[in-house]
């Protein structure tokens, strides 16, 4: 009772506990505050959230020039609007007359492709399907060298279905497009190269015994003849860096058996998946950081000529390579042995064109190149004067490519707000916070222009995207372990204003017991 | 021992909520293999089982083999044998039994210093000759190693770190890389490796440049405790942090499969946090356990190896890069007798039956090859430039003649 007494008579005790509250609230908690927490710049959640939610596909407009039967019509385009990925916008227009000229004077595929590829412009991205009139004395399906199909009215339907479902987007690329995760199980996608924006392309030509041989091939002729056009056409879609270099000295570990039947030293294809590991380390991979490939050029040793890999069945390959997934591809180019009183190193000259040829296929099946070799009964025309591919090639890989980096680019966002909503101390620097929201503008202008069926925009916007997405999500200050989760921030803060708060607490009990005891005086006054 | 404790060895689920649910194909279940990835003794099961409509069952044959076909949704399997059961699990040939990877890539992590921690650097540099000597180039594996062993001071054979004390092989070699060094060992430079998220001036030599189908060889040894690992007597990795750092490679689509090997005291408890999928564990020990180290070498004075490392050592030395021994092979390289410690493994987040996976798979890089049938029909390019290439080579093997000499070691300027 005196406690009280006493406590009653002086308020300042509880004056000066009330002080304290107000000052630990109103001045402490504040100042804590904005001197503890971190900068974090604000990201669009809301909009990765609702792009990651919209479904994607590709929009082709495929014309038909000419009268096909409606039946056909009708079928054909619900076959092609089975495929989940890319719709198809048909419509049908009859040829004009320089069209009708051209068509019935062509004689040959290529003459006849010449004439309409000048007459019907087709926009990038789409295509045309031609309907030839029966006279004429080619194949059923012929697909053009520059987005055009020509197909009689007489073609079965669903060569002409899958052959317009290959040319606009690899099969396997289209059902990427719609898991997260890429399809193990399938030899076809684990040989493709990961969708990068730039690879390191290098030719390598190994001369295990140069005393023997004196090799000359001009490198750089033979890329700036074969390999140049194309990688200038790629430049947008990806792009190539092309270097070469010449290994001396240097063999493949192999033991091959000689074939008296063949007359030649037979390498069974059971050797081949080891043979590249000596030679890795000496290819210069080491160099550069983009994804590299290495087509090498193999000059065999001299008592190992002529050197032929032989297929499991025992037949010499013709090709004489081999191609290792997402790495490059290996050949053997073989040299006439020496005659017997001739001068060491003789001068040996390669087939430029053989070798540029293999390296293109082995290119073609990295990259990957759509092709219809598969599809029977139909005729592709290639391009005639140059390695270049054809537009429609172009167009897939394009397309394929756009598919694979709207996936990536979903899950690096989504990854990216997961973890950083995760850790909520985590520094979100300006400069992240640049990269996501630009990642997440040309992502959305990316979607757009593929519903449009803007191709090259598309793969513009998706190539910056995927760039500045890559660069946000590894920033070297995204790192998790630099910042202490939050259950550790109770065990740092809670011995700093416990011993605190906890007088103040208990003072505070006493204003409370004078504030009653004033109002109980009041009432009872 | 009930459904939901049998660990999922090759496809199906983990059976969590009491039933096993099967796809289209036969299953029979190895009892003692799960009994040891659950290092619970074996004793007899009671069996009883429900059927969905349109499964069949055989029933248990008298050698008490039990074998699943088709949609059969399990209750409880609680079987009662005689003897030991022998029920063989596996999903006949299924496409997971192909090869799935592209490249392999090692990282081989030792996490302690000074010299009387001799034997964790012998343990990773021997690692590091069979990863080698397997197939995988330089530039696919990363070696984190304090590297304070070959120039040391108390080191009475220098240059040299030797894993036996018959001293038959130097491990230390001479043509050895060691990507992170000394000081350079830490947890932080551990995690940005695994994450991908290095400083930009980092070389290549020091990046983990994996992809969807990289097979990753992750060895780690040093002195750990119960959750984590110690770096450098400094500072410590918990397993927390690991399994995160898993997932975020896991994500981000940098490995097709991890297969993740630690050689420490209680080494079991650095993977029992792990959630992402495709990751095979092997510990040297349980929680609770100490790994132990196998002989000294009395010429050099300290412990040279460690003993599940040297039985491991033992078992890769017969490894050659097309051999087809079984990654089942592998882990059952170190029984309690000669390891003294148990072995603990980490089946459930592995999709693939071990004993259908090659060792090659992880410690070697045997690659898928395509012999290429058809090549492309190319016009003939560059007809006018024929002549100028005769000319031009030509002109260059002329110039080739010319003597060679050495340039000038030091610039001399001259006055």
């Amino acid at each position: 009772m005196s406690k009280e007494e006493d406590n009653a008579k002086n308020p300042e005790g509880a004056w000066a506990a009330a002080g304290f509250a107000v000052v630990l609230l109103v001045v402490g908690v504040p100042v804590w505050w904005f001197t503890t927490t971190v900068y974090r710049a604000q990201l669009p959640y809301s909009t990765i959230e609702t792009l990651s939610s919209q479904l994607r596909h590709h929009t082709v407009g495929v014309t038909i020039i000419g009268s096909l039967p409606p039946s056909f019509q009708e079928d054909l385009v619900k076959s092609l609007g089975s495929m989940q990925s890319v719709k198809f916008l048909m419509s049908q227009r009859q040829p004009t007359k320089e069209e009708r000229q051209a068509l019935h004077s062509g004689k040959t595929p290529d003459e006849l492709d010449r004439h309409m590829s000048q007459l019907v412009r087709v926009a990038a991205g789409m295509l045309a399907v031609v309907v030839l009139p029966e006279a004429m004395e080619i194949k059923e399906v012929v697909v053009g060298t520059d987005r055009l199909i020509y197909i009689k009215a007489t073609a079965d339907l669903q060569v002409v279905s899958s052959v317009v479902r290959n040319m606009v987007m690899d099969p396997l690329a289209s059902r990427y497009a719609f898991t997260n995760r890429p399809l193990h199980h399938k030899k076809e996608a684990m040989r493709q190269v990961p969708t990068e924006p730039g690879y390191d392309v290098t030719l390598t030509l190994m001369v295990p015994e140069p005393h023997r041989t004196k090799i000359e091939w001009d490198a750089r002729a033979a890329v700036t003849d074969y390999l140049s056009p194309v990688v200038k056409q790629l430049e947008n879609v990806s792009k190539l860096t092309v270097r070469s270099q010449v290994l001396y000295m240097t063999g493949l570990s192999v033991s091959p058996q000689w074939s008296e039947a063949h007359k030649h030293y037979a390498l069974p294809e059971n050797q081949l998946p080891l043979t590249i590991n000596a030679i890795e380390a000496k290819l210069g991979s080491f160099v550069w950081t983009r994804p590299s490939l290495h087509f090498v050029v193999y000059i065999p040793r001299e008592k190992q000529l002529p050197l032929h890999i032989h297929a499991a069945d025992g037949s010499p390959l013709p090709s004489n390579s081999f191609l290792v997934p997402r790495w490059g591809g290996v050949m053997i180019h073989n040299v006439p042995t020496a005659a017997p009183n001739v001068s060491l190193p003789r001068p040996v000259t390669l087939d430029s064109h053989w070798i540029m040829s293999t390296v293109l296929t082995h290119l073609h099946r990295l990259l990957p190149i759509p092709s219809l070799r598969e599809i029977e009964g139909v005729e592709t025309l290639a391009m005639k004067d140059s390695s270049m591919l054809t537009a429609w090639q172009l167009d897939g890989l394009a397309r394929a490519r756009v598919s694979a980096y709207l996936s990536n680019i979903r899950i690096t966002l989504q990854s990216l707000c997961e973890l950083v909503g995760e850790i909520s101390n985590m520094v979100i620097s300006d400069e992240v916070g640049g990269w996501v929201w630009g990642a997440v503008e040309e992502w959305e202008e990316c979607g757009r222009a593929t519903r449009e069926g803007r191709l090259q925009d598309a793969t513009l916007y998706c190539t910056r995207s995927f760039t500045q997405a890559d660069a946000a999500f590894f920033h070297p200050s995204m790192l998790a372990l630099l910042y202490f989760p939050d259950n550790q921030k109770y065990a740092i803060y809670v011995p700093l204003f416990l011993p605190v708060s906890i007088p103040v607490l208990l003072s505070l009990k006493m204003v409370f017991g004078l504030c009653r005891k004033s109002s109980t005086k009041e009432k009872n006054e | 021992m009930r459904l939901q404790e049998l660990a999922m060895i090759d496809g199906g689920y983990w059976a969590q909520t009491g039933s096993l649910g099967v796809g289209e194909a036969t299953w029979r279940i190895n009892m003692e293999r799960v009994a040891t990835a659950l290092r619970s003794p074996w004793h007899t099961l009671g069996a009883s089982y429900t059927l969905e409509s349109g499964a069949h069952l055989s029933p248990p044959p008298p050698a008490c083999s039990l074998r699943i076909t088709a949609r059969v949704r399990l209750a409880s399997l609680v079987t009662s044998c005689p003897g030991p059961l022998s029920v063989v699990y596996d999903q006949g040939v299924s496409e997971t039994s192909e090869k799935t990877h592209t490249n392999n890539w090692a990282v081989l992590v030792d996490t302690s210093r000074f010299w009387f921690n001799y034997r964790h650097v012998a343990n990773v540099l021997s690692m590091y000759r069979s990863v080698k000597r397997l197939g995988i180039p330089d530039s696919q594996i990363i070696l984190m190693v304090a590297d304070d062993m070959a120039c040391n001071p108390r080191n009475p054979r220098p240059a040299t770190v030797f894993n036996n004390a018959h001293q038959h092989i130097n491990v230390y070699g001479e043509d050895v890389e060691v990507d992170y060094r000394g000081y350079e060992v830490t947890v932080e430079n551990f995690v940005r490796l695994l994450t991908g998220r290095l400083a930009p001036s980092t070389p290549r030599s020091k990046r983990l440049l994996t992809d969807d189908g990289s097979n990753i060889l992750i060895y780690m040894t040093g002195h750990g405790g119960d959750g984590f690992l110690k770096f450098q007597d400094s500072e410590e990795i918990t397993n927390v942090e690991l399994a995160d750092a898993f997932e975020q490679m896991w994500q981000k689509k940098r490995y097709n499969e991890i297969l993740f090997i630690i050689d420490t005291c209680q080494a079991a408890s650095m993977y029992e946090h792990f959630y992402s999928p495709n990751i095979l564990a092997i510990a040297s020990s349980l929680v609770g356990e100490d790994s132990l180290s196998h002989h000294v070498d009395p010429a050099i004075g300290v412990y040279i190896i460690d003993r599940f490392t040297y039985y491991a050592l033992e078992f890769l030395e017969r490894v050659t890069p097309d051999s087809k021994k079984t990654l089942a092979q592998f882990l059952q390289v170190c029984p309690k007798r000669v390891c003294i410690s148990t072995v603990g493994v980490r089946l459930d987040l592995y999709k693939r039956d071990p004993s259908r996976v090659l060792v090659t798979e992880f410690f070697g890089s045997v690659r898928n090859v395509e012999l290429t049938t058809r090549v492309l029909d190319l016009p003939k390019c560059g007809g006018s430039r024929q002549v100028a290439v005769n000319k031009s080579v030509n002109t260059r093997s002329s110039k080739a003649t010319k003597p060679l000499h050495y340039a000038s070691q030091l610039p001399l300027h001259h006055s």
